[in-house]
């Protein structure tokens, strides 16, 4: 395992996928703190130009800076991630990559195992980075920031991205083609975007709703015995993922 | 006792058989030409067995035990090198070795050792560059090196000598007469002249179905008749005596000499009469069939 665990981890460090998905964290992170403190000041000076004056628009605060941190990633950090994923079960397998590791003693299930603890910790890492440089600039620039609570709301969406991964894998090995699982992938990440705010009765419950938490939960207005039913849901739902991700790779011909 | 038997194997693609009844039987320390004509199902065999596909019906014995379709532990074992190998193109030549390596629970010395070794033996050059910046001939060559780098019981070689020049296709077959020592090689080839040279028995595959099996000599000997030649320089009066004797099935005349295909394998009747002609004769001599001409002897008994 721990030598597949390598092989992997080279998969993303002997590439750009690595660097890319550090450094997309770490300017995303600029951007929100940035973005939230002098939004306000552009809005002026656009508006000015176009004659209207004497608008007072409130000043940026940390709050408006988590909503600029949480959207820049759920639009920007998913997407690319999901671009990250989709490849790395197609690509492979179209790139004939497999009779490499599989004319080794490992077990197939393995394999599968080995590339989600490395997409997942390397993903991981990248939003530590970037939580460490927005934590970093919201204290200098807003002087307050509240460790606790982001991190939770980190650790929220890393749980909502670890199921997203799991299931374009799903996708990913049920029809093989990279552009094909790409496209599903999209269209079910603007999905579940757009029914993330429906939360009545059963919906609830639903998986998307993980979307919605990160925000809440640093503005300190998520009511945790109702975020219990959707976590628990993706938490089980992540778990049949992973298993069909094995079962699929498992029944897969590598090398027709 | 064989090192692997194939018995049965079935496989389909959808409707069409790829693998139909198929039977393989090879020995310790023996190379194995496995010989088909492209699409005959050599390669569908040998992912079958390294199990990148998978089969509906058959058994596959490795070293006396039966192998489950989903056992990879015998893959501690055995090597495999692709028609067509592939690595990782952001790996460095050495890398590479040194993940197999590590797979197959080296220390860094032993390791080390086995590259230097290989990077003679196989020819490797760059090591230290991606694999993305090789020609295949290179690629190719490292995943012979790769192969060899396992140690195994039994080398599996899908036509690996296809993207070679003829020098790099010599030595490659030097290296594995040499690798033959120690392990069973099975190699699948239609290049017919390749396996006459280094195998010591063969397999011919055509349809999925495994037509004939043994030695060259026991391949090549039942499929041609027994041709003679024979040097003269009055064919014609030559030709009147043999022509309708029974014991004949042909006459070819040549520009030099006449070829002459007996009925049966001994050339008692044709040496008789022969000695009864009153024409100079050079020689005669027994025309050697090639693994070529059996291969395609067997293949047309069978398209009937």
């Amino acid at each position: 395992m721990k030598t597949l665990y390598k092989y992997e981890l080279f998969y993303f460090l002997k590439t750009p996928r690595a660097m890319v998905l550090s450094v997309l964290a770490i300017f995303l992170s600029l951007l929100s703190v940035i973005t939230a403190r002098y939004i306000h000041h552009i809005l002026e000076w656009a508006l000015a130009a176009e004659g209207i004056e004497n608008i007072d628009l409130s000043e940026g605060t940390i709050v408006d800076a988590y909503a600029q941190f949480f959207n820049n990633y759920q639009q920007i950090f998913f997407l690319v991630v999901l671009f990250i994923i989709v490849g790395m079960f197609t690509k492979e397998k179209a790139q004939n990559m497999y009779p490499y590791l599989l004319t080794h003693p490992v077990a197939r299930s393995r394999i599968v195992l080995a590339k989600f603890t490395v997409a997942t910790h390397v993903i991981f890492a990248s939003l530590v980075i970037g939580s460490i440089i927005f934590g970093f600039y919201a204290l200098v620039i807003f002087e307050g920031f509240n460790v606790l609570p982001f991190s939770l709301a980190i650790l929220v969406f890393m749980m909502l991205i670890k199921f997203f991964m799991l299931l374009v894998g799903v996708i990913a090995h049920f029809n093989g083609s990279y552009i094909m699982s790409l496209t599903v992938g999209i269209v079910l990440y603007i999905l579940f975007g757009a029914l993330s705010g429906f939360d009545q009765g059963p919906l609830a419950w639903m998986p998307w709703r993980l979307y919605a938490f990160p925000m809440l939960i640093v503005q300190d207005q998520l009511t945790w015995s109702e975020a219990y039913g959707a976590l628990l849901s993706v938490i089980v739902l992540s778990i049949l993922l992973l298993f069909a991700n094995v079962s699929l790779f498992n029944k897969q011909a590598l090398n027709e | 006792m064989p090192l692997l038997t194939i018995r049965g194997l079935n496989k389909y693609y959808g409707n069409f058989k790829a693998l139909d009844d198929f039977e393989l039987t090879l020995n310790a320390n023996e190379i194995y030409g496995f010989i088909g004509k492209n699409g005959a199902g050599k390669t569908t065999t040998l992912n079958v067995l390294m199990q990148l596909s998978f089969y509906e019906t058959g058994t596959i014995t490795f070293d006396g035990k039966k192998l489950n379709k989903d056992d990879y532990t015998f893959k501690k074992m055995v090597a495999y090198m692709p028609d067509v190998p592939s690595f990782p193109r952001y790996l460095k030549g050495r890398e590479i070795l040194e993940l197999t390596a590590e797979f197959c629970g080296y220390d860094s010395k032993k390791t080390q050792e086995k590259i230097n070794e290989l990077k003679d033996s196989v020819g490797l050059l760059r090591l230290n560059q991606k694999v993305g910046t090789y020609s295949r001939g290179m690629v190719q060559r490292l995943a012979l090196a790769n192969a060899l780098m396992q140690e195994p019981k039994l080398l599996i070689m899908d036509e690996p000598t296809s993207a070679l020049d003829p020098i790099g296709r010599r030595a490659f077959l030097t290296i594995i007469k040499s690798v033959a020592k120690e392990t069973s090689v099975l190699y699948s080839t239609h290049i017919l002249s390749e396996a006459e040279a280094i195998c010591d028995r063969v397999g011919l595959i055509d349809k999925g179905k495994m037509l004939k099996e043994g030695s060259v000599t026991e391949v090549i000997a039942p499929a041609i008749d027994a041709t003679y030649i024979i040097d003269t320089l009055h064919p014609k009066r030559i030709i009147d005596i043999l022509t309708n004797q029974t014991w004949i099935k042909a006459i070819e005349p040549k520009e030099k000499h006449i070829e002459v295909t007996l009925t049966d394998a001994t050339p008692a009747k044709l040496f008789r009469a022969l000695a009864s002609v009153d024409e100079k004769i050079t020689a005669v001599y027994e025309k050697v069939p090639s693994l070529e001409e059996a291969f395609v002897e067997v293949l047309n008994e069978n398209a009937i």
